[in-house]
């Protein structure tokens, strides 16, 4: 492999960090939002919501990216250029998986401090952005992080459509050389580096926010256990 | 995915804390969170507003304006599909190749100094080129009448003949889309090429042909058994084996068109809109044949004089189509 | 944006093709998943380190790299090694390898969560290892885990579109090739995002019938 070769590389590693950046922002703010409108009082509110969720949740994020680069151009007469197409259709069909975690971190809050926050006489944006929010944002750290390496996964997929990013320049590279194994190779290695930083990073972030609001990591079982329903879903049993 | 048993407690009070920062109260947290939610979308809609997130798809000038566009911008990117000869990043990460070669010397004497590749699959070029995702496709495509239907070509530069990859030997004995039809042979071509077609006519069924995204991962079919022949032009099978041991290309044939044998004519591919650049690019390419130059320029890609030729587009276009 | 419903019509013929090549797909790796994460799973609790940490290692990063460069690696560089399969063949192994790595995962929590008295009854009854596994500590565990298996079964559904990655002809290798043959894509397209839709559904309010069955 050359320099030359390895300047192909760079660049498609820069393309990916953008378009996780991105698109990691785009499905933030969409998580929040329809996360938000769940669990909102009136009735159609909720419904638009869950229904944004369904839908996205159960599209393929390739066939999502396929049709926003090639049903929207002759549908509504513009294209995208591809970076913002990319980061469209990945953050909206990830953002649908993030409304959930931000829907379940918002109803673990304890009632009470709903309650309390009516006794006080907040308004409901008030109790939303002083109680429920702090409270809940360091719960959902753990699974938006595993989001987050989900979407650094799903920026693979635009090089499928011929987008310029690390998994197409390994394309280029494979026909540059004809052989495949040493690109791929690097290619798996650098995957798992970026993977591996950004889980750091937001488990940092995580230590971070948690001792904001007097959840310092714990020791012991009980922490275990918190750890392992998060991150698979799974609700322990008994607990001996 | 949050267990909701586990209750949380109201955060303890300032000065429990063992900390020495003081937190106001909603917490730093809340204000880190929500701020920075809001800092990101403002982020994303000013990044929004200022890239250029889009660019309309209708050009409004009579003829286009793109060449005018393009001398202005000084860069013209061109579509290319990775495939030796025509257009391709080589080893040492140069665009090169006889479209991108050609389209330096003629957009140089038409005012627009720099080429910029943008590589993509053969078969998005033309609907990368209609999304203006690249200005021009500069891959050798063949001229066919479906295509025509899509984009304008310019005259084509070279005209080729088929030929396949087969494995060493050419065990199954296979030359033409007749062979591969009678001995019922694995047969497999790129995406979008004009090879799908020609085995169509041939006989064969449309479902069983192999797509394979381009001609390294024919010859990977090749050679590994999975298919028995891969098609493409003659200088690409004959270039892309150079590399393998355990394949060759057959001698180059004419597949049959209508019966008739069809050589096949490359060329440069514009938007529809876009027939002043077409024109432009086209009085230029005729004075390049006639100098001969275009002959040195494609040579050192393999192209010998029988590559050479005077076809134009709207022969190959077919007729009631406007080239 | 105009509306071809002659090419839907033309379209489904390779539609249906394409919806069985996905079907396909789903069935094997997700039995692939099970088998494997399940064997990963096992592995990961024995005592030794040297049997530990590589199992860890791998599945760590098989699950932190994207499966389309899995896809690419498998297609592209075993045949470099000398080993081939067909496409499908290989598709249906990544995705079989690349899910076991979360299943393995859902495996262990439902291991976990058996309580522990069911292992001191187990060694109080002079049960022998493997029967326990067998009899008591396994059949309590998948009990448990089935929905969240049957998430990922509906996860693996929305990730056979890749495959067409590596020439295989489930749904939107067909709506792709279709589109580059008649230049349009809008209904092929159109038509395999809804059926994605309408499957993943389906399987959701399928996955909750039998969860409320199966979890008392």
């Amino acid at each position: 492999m050359t320099s030359g070769l390895w300047d192909l590389v760079l660049k498609g590693i820069w393309t990916t960090i953008q378009l996780l950046v991105f698109s990691a922002l785009l499905a933030a703010a969409v998580s929040f939002v329809v996360g938000v409108a769940r669990t909102h009082r009136r009735w159609i509110v909720r419904f638009l919501a869950g229904f944004y969720t369904e839908v996205f949740r159960g599209t393929s994020a390739l066939v999502m990216i396929f049709w926003v680069f090639f049903v929207l151009p002759p549908a509504f007469g513009w294209q995208l250029v591809p970076m913002w197409a990319g980061t469209l259709a990945l953050g909206l069909t990830y953002g649908a998986y993030g409304s959930e975690i931000v829907r379940g971190a918002l109803k673990a809050v304890d009632p009470a401090q709903q309650e309390g926050g009516i006794a006080l006489s907040f308004t409901p944006w008030q109790r939303m952005r002083l109680i429920l929010l702090p409270q809940a944002v360091p719960e959902m750290i753990p699974p938006f992080s595993n989001l987050l390496i989900e979407l650094l996964k799903g920026t693979a997929l635009v090089s499928v459509m011929g987008m310029g990013d690390l998994a197409f320049s390994a394309n280029l590279v494979r026909l540059a050389l004809q052989e495949s194994a040493e690109i791929y190779t690097y290619l798996l290695l650098i995957y798992f580096v970026i993977a591996f930083l950004l889980t750091r990073v937001m488990r940092g972030l995580e230590k971070k926010l948690k001792a904001g609001v007097g959840k310092a990591p714990q020791r012991g079982v009980a922490a275990h256990e918190l750890k392992r329903a998060e991150t698979t879903g799974v609700s322990g049993g008994g607990v001996a | 995915m949050v267990s909701g048993s586990r209750a949380a407690m109201a955060p303890p009070l300032r000065n429990d804390r063992g900390t020495n920062k003081p937190d106001p109260v909603g917490g730093s947290t809340a204000g880190t969170t929500r701020r920075s939610l809001l800092a990101g979308v403002a982020a994303l809609g000013a990044l929004g507003a200022a890239g250029c997130t889009r660019v309309a798809t209708a050009s409004t000038t009579d003829g286009g304006d793109l060449l005018d566009r393009l001398k202005a911008a000084g860069v013209v990117r061109l579509g290319i599909a990775g495939e030796i000869p025509f257009g391709y990043i080589d080893k040492d990460g140069e665009l090169t190749g006889e479209a991108p070669e050609l389209a330096r010397v003629i957009f140089k004497r038409l005012g627009v100094d720099k080429v910029q590749p943008v590589p993509t699959e053969f078969g998005s070029l033309i609907p990368g080129l209609n999304s203006q995702q690249f200005d021009v496709v500069a891959a050798g495509m063949y001229v066919n009448a479906e295509r025509c239907e899509q984009v304008i070509f310019a005259d084509p530069d070279y005209q080729m003949l088929d030929s396949f990859i087969v494995r060493k030997g050419n065990p199954k004995d296979l030359h033409n889309y007749k062979d591969i039809v009678a001995k019922k042979a694995k047969f497999a071509t790129g995406t979008g090429y004009a090879e799908i077609q020609y085995a169509v006519e041939a006989g064969y069924k449309e479902s069983d042909i192999l797509i394979v995204p381009d001609q390294v991962a024919g010859l990977n079919a090749v050679e590994a058994g999975r298919v028995d022949a891969f098609a493409g032009t003659a200088l690409t099978t004959r270039e892309v084996v150079k590399k393998s041991g355990k394949a060759e290309a057959t001698d180059a044939f004419a597949p049959l068109v209508d019966g008739k044998p069809h050589v096949d004519g490359g060329a440069f591919a514009f938007r529809p809109t876009e027939t002043k650049l077409r024109d432009a690019f086209n009085v230029e390419l005729h004075a390049l044949k006639k100098s001969g130059e275009l002959f040195r320029i494609l040579r050192p890609f393999g192209f010998t004089k029988a590559e050479m030729t005077d076809l134009t587009a709207k022969e190959l276009c077919g007729e009631g189509v406007s080239g | 944006m105009k509306w071809d419903w002659n090419a839907v019509s033309d379209f489904m013929p390779h539609f249906w093709d394409g919806l069985l090549v996905t079907l396909q797909a789903l069935a094997l790796g997700s039995l692939i998943s099970f088998a494997l994460g399940l064997v990963w799973a096992l592995l990961m609790r024995t005592p030794t380190r040297w049997v530990r940490w590589p199992v860890g290692v791998v599945t760590e990063f098989v699950r932190n790299t994207p499966l389309l460069v899995q896809l690419f690696f498998l297609f592209y560089v075993l045949p470099e090694w000398g080993v081939t399969f067909s496409a499908l063949t290989t598709g249906v192994f990544a995705i079989g390898l690349h899910y076991s790595t979360y299943t393995m995962q859902v495996y262990r929590a439902g291991i976990e969560a058996v309580p522990a008295g069911q292992w001191e009854a187990a060694t109080a009854l002079n049960l022998p290892r493997v029967r326990t596994w067998q009899v008591v500590i396994l059949p309590q565990a998948i009990r448990r885990v089935i929905p969240a298996l049957g998430n990922y079964v509906i996860a693996m559904l929305k990730d056979t579109p890749l495959l067409m990655a590596i020439t295989v002809l489930e749904m939107l290798g067909q709506a792709r090739l279709y589109s580059q043959e008649h230049f349009q894509f809008t209904e092929p397209l159109t038509v395999i995002g809804v059926a994605f839709i309408v499957i993943s559904c389906l399987a959701s309010l399928l996955l909750r019938a039998l969860e409320r069955r199966l979890v008392h």
